[in-house]
């Protein structure tokens, strides 16, 4: 009795758009399939919580369902909507309202392992889970400003100019930003093999 | 440039490693590195440090992203906006500007004066009420009587809401009804006693039921339910209360005509003008557009217990639509759409609704008993699910927040 929902995995970005646009309004769903994993782990790196990133990508796909008309035709839907992670994972941390950072031990969104199990993949190499540990510390150390470029460059693969876009700088300041985002995690990294020489 | 030349900036050379150099830039930063070990090491360390970050990202399981997705979905369907919209506003909301419109707007001054002279009324009520004056009639069963049957009833979900979030329902609550106080009006939770929620819920049940017959049979009847719940009134209450029931009910079954008349003329359907009579007993049939939605999605013409959920929740963006675009040519099509979309929010709102969603789904219940017109079967079907949401809600000790 009940319709099966339309396979829509074939359409593309611009299809989806035109479809949403025009109505069908579950044709979003497969827009938000898309692109939820990057959308999250975006959003998860700026807040630096589960529970955080959990409201700001949910918010984000509101926000980008009643703007989805001002959608460029034959864009990536993605990069589209990563900027509005962005904006809305800054907004989120700027109001005041954020919860305190994960710590590397604490359970997971599910309730599930903590991080610093998760990020582990069971098959891979001691050394190797050592050192993505020690690149989430240093992380964890930087500034604000220095996680958000980072975290856009690295987990939402931002072009320069889309950074600029999504937070309203010009593209020179991306540049020296980025650069010196870059620097402080290699200076963190540092300090952190001189103090704990044994965790690697 | 080589190796022995200064070392490039370090904006550029990461720029080089992202490949957002111009290639005139590219070409020389890249002659640089190719010679300078320094500079190819600090781009392997970078680049070896993002790609452990990026690996090491806690990405949960899938069953938290088909959650996420479904919470998502949910939140876009119940925000009630189109793209390229702001979100859509309350029918209700729309309804009372509608008739805003259509009332005849009053200067300033003269808004200024009627409130001055209500400011006066309300002194010199509150004068005689401490000098022991016997009221017939209080003073607010002018704004009753103004306001139809339609505003006690928003005035009592109101209160019942209010009275959910605070969470008040205890017997202590309920106010004593002194002789000289005023009559208490029919619907009213504040002159009957704030703290009876339940008993106001089969209050209404009761009616609802009543007004589940055939109008020319309830239009004269008294609210049976209201006086039964309130036998420790006075005599004198509740000859006040008879009467303005029979006043509401006469006004309710107008308004109803007027409004199904007014709606139907709108949807430039063929038939009656609101002015002309209509064939007491004559159906209308569903327009093509319902029909052909409904049949896409498996429902049937008047939701009954057999649709599933799912089936509901599918449907309703479309039908939505339909009624946003004007699909619904008749009343009787609009009166099935309101019936659905009140499922569809009673099944996301779940066991817990949030005061927004028991205003909601009451309002799309009584709109599609109001608009059901001669349709019995949708009238029955609208009158007990808005009859078994109202039990459901007396049943319930407590409001919820709303979710996430």
């Amino acid at each position: 009795m009940t319709p099966p929902r339309p396979d829509r995995s074939d359409l593309t970005d611009d299809e989806l758009v035109r479809l949403v646009c025009g109505g069908e309004t579950d044709a979003f769903a497969e827009i938000v399939r898309r692109t939820r994993r990057s959308a999250y782990l975006l959003a998860r790196r700026i807040t630096r919580n589960h529970e955080d990133a959990d409201d700001v990508v949910q918010d984000s796909y509101v926000k980008a369902f009643r703007a989805l008309d001002r959608f460029t035709p034959g864009a990536a839907i993605a990069p589209w909507l990563l900027t509005i992670v962005a904006r809305t994972a800054l907004s989120s941390l700027r109001s005041g309202k954020r919860r305190a950072a994960s710590a590397l031990d604490d359970p997971g969104p599910d309730g599930g392992a903590p991080l610093s199990e998760r990020i582990a993949d069971p098959a891979s190499d001691p050394e190797i889970l050592a050192r993505r540990l020690e690149v989430e510390r240093a992380f964890a150390r930087l500034s604000e400003e220095h996680r958000v470029i980072l975290a856009m460059r690295v987990d939402g693969d931002f072009s320069y100019a889309s950074i600029a876009e999504a937070l309203e700088i010009p593209i020179g300041t991306v540049m020296s930003r980025l650069a010196r985002a870059r620097e402080a995690l290699v200076e963190q990294m540092g300090k952190l093999r001189k103090v704990v020489p044994d965790e690697r | 440039m080589n190796a022995n030349q200064p070392h490039p900036l370090r904006e550029e050379l990461f720029a080089y490693r992202d490949g957002e150099l111009k290639p005139d830039r590219r070409v020389v930063i890249e002659a640089h590195v190719l010679g300078c070990h320094a500079c190819r090491e600090l781009i392997d360390d970078v680049s070896r440090m993002e790609a452990d970050l990026g690996a090491g990202a806690p990405a949960p399981k899938e069953a938290y992203f088909e959650r996420l997705s479904e919470h998502v979905m949910t939140k876009v369907l119940a925000a009630d906006t189109a793209p390229g919209h702001e979100r859509r506003r309350p029918a209700a909301e729309v309804e009372w500007e509608e008739k805003q419109a259509l009332k005849p707007k009053l200067p300033w001054f003269a808004l200024a004066s009627t409130m001055s002279a209500a400011a006066a009324v309300i002194v010199v009520g509150v004068l005689l009420v401490r000098e022991g004056a016997v009221w017939r009639r209080p003073p607010s069963v002018a704004v009753l009587e103004r306001s139809a049957p339609d505003a006690a009833r928003s005035r009592s979900d109101a209160d019942s809401a209010r009275r959910r979030v605070r969470g008040i329902g205890g017997k202590d609550e309920n106010r004593a009804v002194s002789p000289t106080a005023p009559v208490p009006l029919p619907n009213s939770k504040v002159a009957v006693g704030a703290g009876e929620r339940k008993a106001d819920v089969r209050s209404e049940t009761d009616k609802l039921k009543k007004s589940n017959e055939p109008v020319a049979s309830g239009s004269a009847t008294a609210p049976e339910g209201g006086v039964q719940e309130k036998e420790e009134v006075v005599p004198q209450q509740q000859a006040g209360e008879e009467a303005l029931n029979k006043e509401s009910a006469a006004r309710d079954k107008s308004l109803s005509s007027r409004e199904s008349g007014d709606l139907a003329a709108r949807a430039a359907a063929p038939q009656a003008s609101p002015g002309l009579s209509r064939a007491e007993n004559a159906v209308e049939p569903m327009g093509a557009a319902l029909k052909s939605l409904l049949d896409r999605y498996g429902l049937p013409p008047v939701w009954g217990p057999g649709v599933s959920d799912d089936q509901v929740l599918q449907a309703e963006p479309a039908l939505r639509n339909l009624y946003r675009v004007g699909g619904a040519v008749t009343a009787p099509d609009s009166a099935r759409v309101r019936l659905y979309l009140a499922e569809a929010s009673r099944v996301r709102a779940g066991a817990t609704p949030d005061s927004a969603a028991v205003d909601e789904i009451a309002h799309h219940y009584r709109r599609a008993i109001r608009l059901a017109g001669n349709d019995a079967e949708i009238r029955r079907v609208a009158v007990e699910r808005l009859a078994d949401f109202l039990t459901e809600l007396g049943d319930e000790p407590a409001l919820h927040s709303p979710q996430r």
